[in-house]
């Protein structure tokens, strides 16, 4: 018997992973809108580097919670009935998406920061701030990947 | 079974269900690993600059939102609806983290080089372990 | 438990780093001064007195037998004086503009801290002229009784100058980011002609020691323009020292440089020794290495010489914060040749060359000392006299000019630069004070320095 909550398939010992892993992109791209704020106010250059390192290892960890969360979303299908999952995997999608095009602008081109940089920085922290919080209903409404208790009602 | 029938958890301070602490703890936990990881890059490049600032924004930026934790963690913890130990290791986490800023304010090498180095490991793993101590967050939804 | 012991272990630890002054600051004057170990304090200590001002009638001390007048008060930061040999006085009333961009967090904290050292009486805003001052004032007192007739804007609109010179013609004036002249001769009270650029000083956004003092050679050929550096002990970057913590030579012709002598972390007071070919100046040492290093000096400038800053101080003391290291520079760092002791912010120099003092004063030098911050007993705050015999200091700096912090440890005025006048006179500026200051020997005692 499956319990009643959805479960999620990347954990370790019980404890899924995919909740452990977010916040680092999401402070890193958050980072990432700080680092562009201060640069395009004062040009100093270790800003403008500070956000090319925080974009990069932010893209890198969201790869990684990217992972954890599509084998969780293929590997329960109560997980992929809900629809609040599906929009917050195409808005984490879109998050990446955007700050992948943001990352090679700005390496080509540093100067863009002042400009679309800093934009998409922004928009991607919007996104994110979305997609948070669906995540946040999967757990506190929905239930995923919570234990199950015994005095539960049955499914 | 008894204990876990009668017992019924208190809810976290939430907004619409979504516990706060949960949106905060992580941030000092992030951070605190990247000054970590920046240390070593300082040391490993043979002081370029760069790395040591980018400890110290990350460790100030740890340190704000830490306090926000701690805030919202101590509560939760009188209320029942977290760990005192999350809280204890945080505040400890916070501690250590704060004499490591000071160091880091020096001008140079001797901010990361033996002090600040070990400052930012012990910082690392404290927080790390409130981290974990804190995972019924996620995982134990009243 | 872990978390009882780990706040137990913080607070020894910030206790444990109140380190007690234990050097007494006249070890450390002279050619070989005391230099302990560095201690590097959890919160650099810092001792910066509130600035109260002067109230009418207050004046600073001097020794039996002198005696202090104001010139004039009510300036806006005066931090320059220098005499022409009509008798006028130019001074220099400047600031910074802005601040410096923010690298780290401790950046705008320690802003914010130095911002209360230069505060309270400084800068006033006066008719003419908004933000802070950057301008020139001329005093003429003709008969030298030290009340000046005429008080008036020489010229204004400059940018953060510093050190001026009369020659051949013109007044050059040192702005943070320039070298600039304007036609002038002494006896005019108002430059009107625009400024002529001669020469690019570094300056830019962070100009973190932004003063750019000025002295001619003797045969008024060269200029000498004291560059300081652009951090405390390198933390901003190599980039950001090109060229800086140095003296460059500047042909006042074609406004070619060349670097005279480097590694001198903040160089203020050149001067040339009456009658040598020697140039002399004072050099604010490093900060957050205790409150009894790295002391502040008093130097001959030797052509090409390399002084340490940023890899050593006093020699081969290396700077264990700089990296990467540098031991083929460290080995040819020369010790300088007067020591004033730790954080007395030696800004001002002169010689004195008049004849109303006693004899003993001749040739000996005057140095203004601004005063410390990075300690929590206050140093320097007073202008000191320096025996010289033979174009050498010898023995120990006395007090000439002093009660510039009062009994309740709030500061009046702080001395900056000096210089000595047409009569024989000490004149020097009190930035904070806003007041130029004239010290005349009225006879009495015999005057002799104090020993």
């Amino acid at each position: 018997m499956d319990g009643r909550n959805p479960r999620s398939t990347a954990s370790i010992g019980g404890h899924p992973l995919h909740p452990m892993i977010i916040p680092f992109p999401i402070v890193c791209f958050v980072g990432t809108l700080v680092a562009d704020i201060f640069y395009v106010s004062n040009h100093v250059q270790g800003w403008a580097t500070a956000s090319n390192w925080l974009l990069g290892f932010g893209i890198g960890f969201a790869a990684l919670a990217a992972v954890t969360g599509l084998t969780d979303y293929m590997g329960d299908e109560r997980i992929r009935r809900l629809g609040v999952a599906l929009r917050h995997m195409l808005a984490n999608v879109t998050a990446v998406v955007l700050e992948v095009v943001n990352f090679v602008i700005r390496l080509s081109d540093q100067s863009k920061i002042d400009s679309i940089g800093i934009i998409l920085s922004a928009v991607t922290v919007v996104v994110l701030v979305y997609s948070g919080w669906l995540g946040g209903e999967m757990v506190y409404r929905h239930r995923v990947a919570v234990l199950d208790r015994p005095d539960d009602p049955a499914a | 079974m008894a204990e876990t029938v009668a017992h019924r958890p208190v809810r976290p301070i939430s907004i619409v269900r979504h516990p706060i602490y949960s949106l905060f703890l992580p941030v000092p936990v992030v951070c605190f690993i990247g000054a970590l990881i920046t240390d070593l890059s300082y040391l490993n490049s043979g002081g370029n600059l760069l790395w040591v600032n980018f400890s110290a924004w990350l460790l100030a930026a740890g340190l704000v939102f830490g306090v926000v934790a701690l805030i919202i963690l101590l509560i939760d913890a009188i209320r029942g609806s977290a760990a005192w130990l999350a809280f204890g290791l945080l505040l400890a986490a916070w501690i250590v983290e704060f004499i490591n800023s000071l160091v880091h304010a020096r001008d140079g090498w001797t901010a990361v080089a033996g002090l600040g180095l070990i400052l930012s490991i012990i910082g690392t793993v404290l927080v790390l372990v409130a981290g974990w101590f804190s995972r019924r967050a996620v995982e134990v939804v009243p | 438990m872990i978390r009882h012991a780990l706040v137990g272990a913080a607070t020894l630890a910030l206790a444990g780093c109140g380190n007690p002054q234990k050097i007494d600051p006249m070890q450390q004057v002279g050619p070989n001064p005391v230099l302990p170990a560095p201690h590097e304090e959890l919160v650099a200590a810092v001792g910066v007195p509130k600035v109260v001002g002067w109230k009418p009638g207050e004046t600073p001390i001097v020794p039996n037998g002198f005696h202090i007048e104001a010139m004039a008060t009510g300036l806006a930061n005066p931090r320059r004086v220098y005499p022409l040999p009509n008798g006028d006085i130019l001074v220099v009333e400047t600031d910074r503009q802005g601040s410096e961009p923010v690298d780290r967090p401790k950046d705008p904290i320690r802003d914010f801290i130095m911002s209360m050292a230069h505060g309270g009486g400084g800068a006033k805003e006066t008719e003419g002229s908004a933000g802070k001052p950057q301008r020139i004032t001329l005093l003429r007192d003709a008969n030298g009784d030290g009340k000046p007739e005429l008080k008036t804007i020489l010229v204004d609109h400059l940018n953060s100058p510093f050190g001026v010179v009369a020659l051949g013609g013109y007044l050059y004036v040192a702005n943070t980011d320039a070298l600039v002249r304007y036609p002038f001769t002494p006896g005019q009270t108002k430059i009107t002609a625009a400024g002529q650029k001669v020469l690019d000083l570094p300056g830019g956004l962070i100009d973190h020691h932004w003063t750019k003092d000025l002295t001619a050679s003797p045969d008024g050929s060269k200029l000498y323009v004291g560059v300081g550096s652009n951090s405390n002990s390198g933390e901003r970057g190599p980039e950001a020292e090109t060229n800086r913590a140095s003296i460059w030579e500047v042909d006042a012709k074609t406004g070619a440089f060349r670097v005279f002598a480097s590694g001198l972390r903040n160089p203020n007071g050149l001067t040339f020794y009456p009658g040598s070919n020697t140039l002399w100046a004072v050099i604010n040492e490093r900060d957050e290495l205790g409150p009894n290093l790295v002391p502040d000096y008093m130097t001959s400038v030797k052509d090409g010489a390399f002084y340490g800053w940023p890899y050593s101080y006093y020699g081969q003391h290396v700077d264990r914060r700089v990296r990467p290291q540098r031991p083929d520079l460290v080995a040819k760092a020369i010790p300088p040749d007067y020591a004033l002791s730790s954080h007395v912010a030696a800004l001002g120099l002169t010689f004195y060359t008049g004849s109303s003092f006693p004899a003993g004063f001749r040739g000996g030098a005057f140095v203004g000392e601004h005063g410390s911050w990075n300690r929590t007993a206050y140093n320097g705050y007073r202008i000191v006299f320096i025996r010289f015999a033979g174009g050498r200091p010898v023995g120990l700096p006395h007090n000439f000019v002093a009660g510039f912090i009062g009994p309740d440890g709030k500061a009046r005025g702080r001395p900056v630069g000096v210089a000595v006048d047409r009569t024989g006179a000490l004149i020097f500026a009190d930035d904070v004070g806003n007041t130029v200051w004239r010290v005349t020997y009225t006879g009495g005692n015999s005057g002799q320095p104090r020993a």
